[in-house]
């Protein structure tokens, strides 16, 4: 049986009293309204308790209406779709909705930090955690366990999420952050212009701090309201986005806003609804109409049930029908917070009284109070709530000036609501995140910022003026003068008019944040500055005793502002604390920085679509459709999928390398190649180009043949290679790595554009053009000679010669190329007609067993061969002469090469460089550890000397035995020496230096 | 072959008959769910499109830059496609069914469909000689065109460039990113085009399809 409404009366803006929603606190059904958030709902119920605090366990209500919140922090739902510390304040409720505590282990009602916080609380000052848990080192991991069991924020889901996630980019003339008085009117001012404007709030629907007037009390501004929301609805210049908060402004005006889609109807997934979605938005004008966030007054036990922040209680009776208690006592230090017990009063329900600190003010909402009937008490405050569990009474004393503010005490009112407001401070957080500096202002005794920015406005409450009226006309003469500043000329329209609203007379604020106590604040019943944290004006002042000025010092060791509340609600109190125990002036203690993210954003939503298969692009080459038929497994290289090997039924990884191998050695292998950059090259001083690109000579290179070049950085150091073609006097192609495509194109356009620009050289990536079938084995011409019409003889067709022909009838380009060793022909293809030549080539390979083969057989064959694979063999430490490429760098070329004057340096000269040897174990079984250190004597003492290391190492099926390259000191002249390769468990492996050609050292299969 | 004196290798073209692959090759196409009824976002394979890569200097830069040669690309390209070089950034002038996209201050792509490409690749290899490069990347490329009431929202949730009309009205062209690849980007006067390399063809339809679902998703191939 659900439990009444009893303290929801008629009224309330932002509820439909015609659906009642069900839903779940703690396993209890609570009704509620459409359009009640989980807090008001709680509390029309008359549910004070909703958590536990979080360092002494002592039980909390709601304190606010908004992202300030700091206790009403809650679990929604269940297994993959439970959300941890959703803010029952902006939640709004859903059918069916599961909503729990997070705080309060093992249970709300009874909560072992409670009574752990009852007896330890005296003892847990400010840096408890620091100084307790210290020793012994290894004892921390069971003291977290139950700190952060026991502190209880909310629990992660240990599924995948399965809701989805958005994000959409924006380009508008003039954004307005805030829908309220200021926001509206500058936001419909500017629309009218012609400019694209778009406006955000953080509600669900328009209206700001206008919304907490109670519907009827100014007929004027309801119509107003209305017909606003009407105009916008129609405007095709103005979006507006509600349940959106901007919580981040970085520079040159780019705002992160967070929109929640449809967290307000439940688990989005189910429904195929976007969940929340970011949206990036860049601004020619940003006007900031943040409004201002009621600062509470701090007292002792201002944490008990009950006690609420004065412009919550207008909101919860205005915008929701809910008058969440029977009696109320309003302290305050200003006029604008007489408008709660204003309203409290007019629900039929009590105001015991309103204390005032200040002497006889006399504004006049003061006057309609007094009018009312409201007992009004002067210079006076309320130094202490009374309770057990909740309100019961609120302790008044007389303020007294002495040499500092002191209290005596005058009565108790007992009452089960104390509301409190200390002024308000202006929401100058995303203001500040540019780097503006807050700024302390003495009149409404709060920071603002200081603006200096042309691209920014900062209007309204967020700029210190919180008149209603002001901010209207405030708002309206901003968007106009700004629309007209960004070109925009109202030539098809003009701003609406605004309502004309009575004016408030108001007084000054008087000065007051923590009320002073009849004790010291270390003596005195607690006096909470951060709730969340349960960071107290004690805390504040122990740790300025104990040195700390800065405040960012105070805040970080109190832990102030820490919660996931940010210190909204408590910041501004703690800093004034901190200044007043100091005895420095506030504006001299000055804030914390503000950072992003206003409020607390969902790992979703900064993922956005892009998890999954979307969260990296895959490359595919044009044969992957064969590979996948083919039972491929594959590797990744850069963004490629390439096939790795591929495995028969049963067989295992060495299994299937070891029949993939010696197929290409005695039959006929088929290897997928395309990912290999490719990069054509035109132009008439094309050849002159790739002299300087490359270490050797191109000067020479007729016609219809290759050559294998080597690049260096200006260092010498090799950091590509591969192998290019001259396909006409002006024109070659050039093959990079796979991973090295990219770097090259760039590299080749920066020496174009910046070094060389009198070279007339264009060059175009064909990488994903060309498909690159290569056949490698005995077989390969044999079976070529089937569908092509090339002459494939030896004498007309010789190793390193390339030819153009059509295979299967697809025109193609054959490179007489191999990097097995083996005779081979690497076909050239235009990519969407691949799948037709490779079809044709495994189904006439069929009679000589054709295999393909993957990456990883393919490094075994060139590692046979000793062939170097750049980036694995080399580190960007090694050069051409390092590698015994010394053939390949020409010495003398007219106009020099990248590199050659790094590799004339003195080190790079030295004989003891390390060189690229091949190494064979001494029992043939082993295969060393790609990366191993190698040392001359095993028997040296540690830290050994190490002298090089092994780059790559396979066992070799044709061999039978294990083969490595390595790069070892002076390996060149240690032909035959014995060397120690160390693995990590401390064994030696004996090996011993060889050539790094380990197969076919005369190359006679390649050049048949 | 190697006493042979040519400048420039072209390929010939293919026979009509042989099979191509689409490029996008791991979607399976016709099976994709339609959410509902009101599709607003149709996504259109043009399976059929080829693409030259055209690179020089165009005369007004070539005089800048102090270069002097006999060939006028812009002539050159008129007098094969009748269709007028755009010289200003972020152009492109189209007739027919051959459209040139401006890439770079050297560089354009020549769109049309693919069995012309080739007949046209040579017209401009003799028209241009030796200061400007051709390349055929047909096959290399993939067209897609977004049309639809929400396409542009579905572009806006993949690309951080400005699409408003005032900045990017009709037959503006950029090159930009779009998700995590790249793509050149056209505001055709049908909806949005663009150019892909042939390899990410598959990455950008899953993001497409993805992005568009919640709008309801038609998917077309055109010629």
């Amino acid at each position: 049986m659900a439990i009444e409404q009893h303290n929801r009366i008629p009224g309330g803006r932002s509820v439909d009293y015609g659906m009642e929603i069900s839903f779940t606190f703690n396993g209890q059904k609570i009704i509620g309204y459409k359009g009640d958030t989980i807090a008001s709902a709680l509390l029309a119920n008359g549910i004070k308790v909703v958590g536990r605090s979080f360092k002494y366990g002592r039980p909390r209500g709601v304190m606010t209406a908004g992202v300030l919140e700091p206790n009403a922090i809650f679990q929604l739902d269940s297994g993959a779709n439970t959300i941890p510390n959703v803010r029952g304040t902006t939640q709004e409720i859903y059918e069916g909705m599961k909503c729990t505590s997070t705080n309060g282990w093992p249970s709300l009602k009874f909560d072992f930090m409670g009574i752990f916080g009852k007896l330890l609380g005296p003892l847990m000052s400010s840096g408890f955690y620091y100084k307790t848990f210290m020793f012994p080192s290894k004892a921390w991991r069971l003291y977290e366990f139950f700190i952060r069991k026991a502190a209880g924020l909310g629990i992660s889901p240990r599924k995948p999420d399965p809701d989805i996630y958005d994000k959409l980019n924006h380009h508008v003339d003039i954004l307005v952050v805030g829908a309220g008085p200021a926001g509206l009117s500058a936001a419909l001012a500017a629309s009218t212009s012609g400019a694209r404007v778009m406006l955000i709030d953080e509600q669900a629907e328009i209206g700001g701090s206008l919304l907490n007037i109670p519907i009827g009390q100014t007929p004027k501004l309801d119509a107003w309201l209305a017909s606003t929301k009407q105009i916008m609805r129609s405007s095709a210049k103005l979006q507006i986005f509600n349940r959106t908060t901007v919580i981040a402004c970085h520079d040159h005006n780019f705002l992160v806003a967070h929109e929640r889609c449809s967290d307000h109807l439940g688990p989005a997934s189910t429904k195929n609804l976007v969940r929340q979605r970011l949206h990036r938005i860049r601004a020619g004008h940003v006007i900031l109409a943040t409004g201002a966030h009621d600062r509470p007054l701090v007292y002792s036990n201002n944490d008990l049930p009950g006690c609420f922040q004065s412009t919550a209680i207008e909101t919860y009776i205005s915008c929701y029908g809910v008058v969440p208690g029977k009696d109320l006592v309003l302290a305050t230090n200003n006029d604008r917070a007489y408008r709660s017990a204003i309203a409290w009063h007019k629900t039929g329900r009590q105001v015991k009284a309103v204390v005032d600190s200040r002497i006889n003010p006399s504004g006049s909402l003061v006057q309609q109070a007094k009018t009312l009937g409201i007992k009004l008490i002067f210079g006076a405050a309320v130094y202490e709530a009374r309770g057990k569990g909740k309100v019961d009474s609120a302790l008044i004393g007389k303020l007294q000036d002495g040499s500092s503010l002191e209290i005596k005490p005058l009565c108790e009112l007992p009452c089960d609501t104390i509301a409190t407001s200390g002024g308000s401070s202006p929401v100058i957080h995303l203001a500040c995140h540019t780097g503006l500096r807050p700024k302390w202002n003495e009149d409404i005794l709060g920071f603002i910022a200081s603006n200096d920015s042309s691209s920014m406005s900062i209007i309204g409450a967020a700029n210190g003026d919180a008149l209603l009226n002001k901010a209207l006309i405030e708002g309206q003469e901003a968007g106009i003068s700004i629309a007209r500043e960004q070109g925009f000329l109202f030539t098809d329209g003009s701003p609406p008019s605004l309502p004309v609203l009575e004016v408030n007379d108001e007084e000054p604020i008087m000065p007051l944040f923590l009320v002073p106590n009849l004790q010291r604040p270390a003596r005195a019943q607690k006096q909470f500055v951060d709730f969340q944290l349960d960071v107290t004006a004690a805390s504040i002042h122990q740790a300025v005793l104990e040195g700390f000025e800065s405040i960012e010092h105070v805040k970080r060791y109190t832990a102030l502002g820490f919660g996931t509340d940010q210190g909204k609600l408590g910041n501004i109190n703690g800093m004034a604390i901190a200044a007043q125990e100091m005895g420095r002036p506030i504006s001299d203690v000055g804030t914390t920085v503000f950072r992003p993210n206003y409020t607390p954003v969902s790992f979703g939503s900064i993922a956005g679509r892009g998890c999954d298969d979307l969260f990296e692009p895959i490359r595919y080459t044009a044969l992957h459709s064969r590979h996948l038929q083919q039972g491929a497994l594959f590797e990744d290289v850069g963004q490629w999928k390439r096939p790795w090997y591929y495995p028969k039924a049963t067989e295992s990884m060495s299994q299937s390398l070891s029949r993939e191998c010696i197929s290409v050695r005695k039959k006929v292998g088929i290897l997928d190649a395309s990912t290999l950059g490719k990069i054509d090259i035109q132009g008439p001083d094309a050849r002159e180009f790739l002299n300087r690109i490359y270490t050797n000579s191109w000067s020479r290179l007729p016609i219809g043949r290759c050559k294998y070049g080597l690049m260096c950085t200006e260092d010498g150091m090799l950091f590509d290679d591969g192998v290019t073609a001259c396909l006409g006097d002006n024109h070659f192609i050039m093959t990079t790595t796979t991973g090295g495509a990219a770097r090259v194109l760039d590299w080749l356009e920066n020496w174009l554009q910046t070094e060389w620009s009198d070279l007339r050289v264009f060059c175009n990536s064909v990488t994903d053009y060309w498909a690159t079938i290569a056949i490698s084995g005995p077989f390969s011409r044999q079976l070529l000679s089937e569908i092509t019409d090339i002459e494939l003889d030896g004498r007309d067709f010789s190793f390193m010669d390339w030819r153009q022909g059509s295979v299967a009838g697809v025109p193609a380009r054959i490179f007489r190329i191999s990097f097995t060793g083996e005779l081979s022909y690497e076909i050239n293809v235009q990519a969407d007609y691949a799948t037709v030549v490779w079809d044709a080539l495994m189904e006439r390979g069929a009679k000589y067993d054709i295999c393909p083969y993957g990456t990883e057989a393919m490094h075994i064959l060139r590692a046979e061969k000793g062939f170097i694979i750049a980036g694995q063999d080399t580190d960007g430490s090694i050069s051409p002469i390092d590698l015994g490429l010394d053939w390949a760098v020409a010495k003398h070329k007219p106009f020099s090469f990248l590199g050659e004057r790094g590799m004339q340096r003195a080190d790079c000269l030295g004989t003891e460089r390390k060189q690229l040897v091949g190494l064979k174990t001494h029992d043939p079984e082993i295969v060393l550890k790609e990366g191993s250190q190698i040392v001359f004597d095993s028997k040296q003492e540690k830290p050994m000397h190490m002298v090089g290391h092994v780059t790559s190492s396979y066992f070799s099926p044709i061999l039978e035995r294990s083969i490595a390259l390595a790069v070892v000191e002076g390996g060149h002249h240690r032909m035959g020496e014995k060397v120690y390769v160390a693995f990590a468990e401390e064994e030696m492996h004996l090996a011993e230096i060889s050539s790094s050609i380990f197969y076919d050292p005369e190359g006679k299969r390649q050049d048949v | 072959m190697s006493n042979k004196s040519i400048k420039y290798s072209v390929m010939p073209p293919i026979d009509i008959s042989v099979a191509r692959t689409s490029s996008v090759s791991m979607c399976n196409l016709d099976n994709i769910p339609v959410l509902n009824n009101k599709a607003s976002v149709e996504l259109i394979n043009f399976e059929d499109s080829g693409c030259l890569i055209l690179r020089g200097e165009s005369t007004a830069d070539k005089i800048r830059n102090g270069r002097h040669g006999e060939d006028n690309l812009e002539s050159g390209l008129r007098a094969c496609l009748s269709i007028d070089l755009p010289i200003d950034p972020l152009t492109c002038s189209q007739r027919d069914d051959f459209s040139v996209w401006w890439v770079g201050p050297n560089e354009w792509r020549v769109i049309g469909p693919a069995a012309k490409c080739k007949d046209i690749e040579f017209k401009l290899r003799r028209q241009l000689r030796d200061e400007f490069a051709v390349v055929n990347v047909t096959g290399g490329f993939i067209h897609l065109g977004l049309r639809g009431a929400n396409a542009e929202i579905v572009i806006r949730k993949s690309c951080p460039y400005n699409i408003n009309t005032e900045n990017f009205p009709i037959g503006k062209v950029v090159s930009t990113r779009f998700a995590k690849t790249q793509v050149i980007l056209k505001n055709a006067q049908e909806g949005f085009e663009f150019l892909c390399r042939r390899s990410y063809a598959d990455y950008l339809w899953a993001w497409l399809r993805d992005a568009s679902n919640e709008f309801g998703l038609k998917i077309s191939t055109r010629k």
